[in-house]
C-alpha cells in the first residue's frame, strides 16, 4: 500500500480553541490513516488538541515541546 | 497553622477563638471590559476565603500589571471594578501595589477572620454525603465564545451555533463570575456541612479529587448544570465540559452534606437567592471521581 505523506498545519499565534477549530477543519480534507502535523506555540492548546483527538477517535501518533513551540502528529481515523 | 497549601487559603490559629486565613489570586484580564474585569478578579480572589465557610473578611490588597501602551484608564477601570466589589462585600480594600509589565495583570491578596471551630475544609467529606453545586459550569466555553466573536475569523467558526445561544453562554458566564460566594459562606456558618471547596481552574473533577483525597472517599457526579448554550459550544470547540474537566473562573462552591441536612441546607440558599444543584454523592473509596456514564446535563 502506498504510504501517505504527513499533511502539514501550522497554529502558530493562535491561541484556544482556534488551534482546534483549526485542526477540525483540515482534516476534512485529510485522508484517513494519513497523519495531520500541527505546529502551534499556544501553551494550553498542546494537551486540549491531543485529548480532543482522542475524543474524535483520532491516533496521536507523537506529541513533543520545543521551547514554547509544540509538535503534534495526528493520524486520521 | 491549621490549613496549607493544600486548602484555598491558609489557616493560622491565632487563639482560641480567632483563626486568620490569607489566599493570594490573579491572573490575566479575560474581558475587555475593565470594570467587569475587576469585578471578577475580586470575586476570585475573595471566593477563596468564602469557600472556607468565612464571611468575614478584613483586608484585601491589590495586585495589578499593566503595559507601557495600555491606556490609563484600562488602569483606573480594573481597579474601580475590584474596588466596587470589595465594597459591595464590606471587604475593606486597604492598599496593594501596581507594576509596568508587557502584559496586563489584576487580583489581590485577601485576609480573613473567623472562629477556629467554624470553618470549612476542602477535607471532611463523608460516604453517604450529597453533593450541591452553587453555580453552573462553562465559564471556558462561555469566553472562549468571548473572545471569537470579537475575530473575524472566530466569527466565521461561531456562525453555525445560533447568536442567541452565544449570548447566552457569555452573559451568562459573566454574571456568574461576578456573583459573590459570601452568601454561601454564610449559609455554612449556620448549616452543619462536612466539606467544601470553590470551583476554579482545575475545574469540576479537579476541585473534587482534590476533596476526594483529602477525605478519603469516592465521588460520584450524576448531574452536570451548564450555562446555556456552553454544551453547544464545547461541542464546537472539544473542551471537556461534559467531563466535569474544563476550567472555570470565579466559580460555584461544591459542597459535602449530610442527607439529613440536605433540605436545610437548600432551604438556606434559597432564602438568599443562591443557585444551587444536586449533583452528585460521596461513597467510600479512596479518592477517586467519576462522571457518571448517564449524567444528566442540565442547561440553566
Amino acid at each position: 500500500m502506498m504510504k501517505l505523506e504527513n499533511e502539514k498545519l501550522e497554529v502558530k499565534g493562535k491561541v484556544c480553541p482556534m488551534p482546534i477549530l483549526l485542526i477540525k477543519r483540515k482534516l476534512e480534507s485529510v485522508q484517513s490513516g494519513q497523519v495531520l502535523e500541527v505546529i502551534g506555540d499556544c501553551g494550553p492548546a498542546f494537551d486540549n488538541v491531543q485529548r480532543w483527538a482522542k475524543n474524535a477517535g483520532h491516533e496521536v501518533v507523537e506529541a513533543s515541546k520545543s521551547g514554547d513551540e509544540f509538535n503534534i502528529k495526528i493520524r486520521k481515523q | 497553622m491549621l490549613a496549607g497549601p493544600w486548602e484555598n487559603a491558609s489557616v493560622v490559629k491565632v487563639n482560641e477563638d480567632v483563626a486568620v486565613l490569607n489566599t493570594l489570586d490573579f491572573f490575566t484580564p479575560i474581558v475587555d471590559e475593565p470594570e467587569i474585569q475587576g469585578r471578577i478578579a475580586a470575586s476570585n480572589v475573595t471566593s477563596d476565603i468564602y469557600a472556607m465557610a468565612v464571611p468575614k473578611i478584613v483586608t484585601v490588597l491589590s495586585i495589578m500589571a499593566f503595559p507601557e501602551n495600555m491606556p490609563n484608564e484600562l488602569a483606573v477601570g480594573m481597579l474601580k471594578g475590584f474596588a466596587d466589589f470589595c465594597r459591595e462585600m464590606d471587604a475593606p480594600l486597604l492598599g496593594g501595589h501596581t507594576i509596568r509589565n508587557p502584559w496586563p495583570i489584576i487580583g489581590g491578596a485577601a485576609t480573613g477572620a473567623g472562629h477556629p471551630k467554624k470553618i470549612m475544609y476542602t477535607r471532611g467529606s463523608k460516604p453517604g454525603d450529597k453533593l450541591v453545586l452553587t453555580k453552573p459550569l462553562g465559564v471556558q466555553p462561555a469566553m472562549a465564545a468571548y473572545r471569537m466573536r470579537k475575530e473575524e475569523d472566530g466569527l466565521e467558526f461561531l456562525q453555525d451555533i445560533p447568536e442567541d445561544l452565544v449570548e447566552a453562554a457569555v452573559s451568562g458566564a459573566i454574571e456568574l463570575m461576578t456573583t459573590s460566594n459570601k452568601p454561601v459562606a454564610e449559609v455554612m456558618q449556620q448549616i452543619p456541612v462536612h466539606a467544601a471547596t470553590d470551583i476554579t481552574g482545575f475545574g469540576l473533577k479537579g476541585h473534587a479529587e482534590n476533596m476526594a483525597k483529602l477525605s478519603d472517599v469516592d465521588i460520584i457526579f450524576d448531574c452536570l448544570p451548564v450555562l446555556r448554550g456552553t454544551p453547544a459550544l464545547t461541542d464546537l470547540f472539544g473542551y471537556p465540559l461534559m467531563e466535569g474537566e474544563a476550567a472555570e473562573t470565579a466559580g460555584g462552591m461544591l459542597i459535602a452534606v449530610a442527607e439529613k441536612d440536605l433540605n436545610d441546607l437548600l432551604d438556606a440558599l434559597e432564602k438568599r437567592k443562591v443557585r444551587h444543584f444536586e449533583v452528585g454523592y460521596v461513597k467510600e473509596g479512596s479518592g477517586n471521581v467519576k462522571v457518571a456514564e448517564k449524567v444528566k446535563v442540565i442547561e440553566v
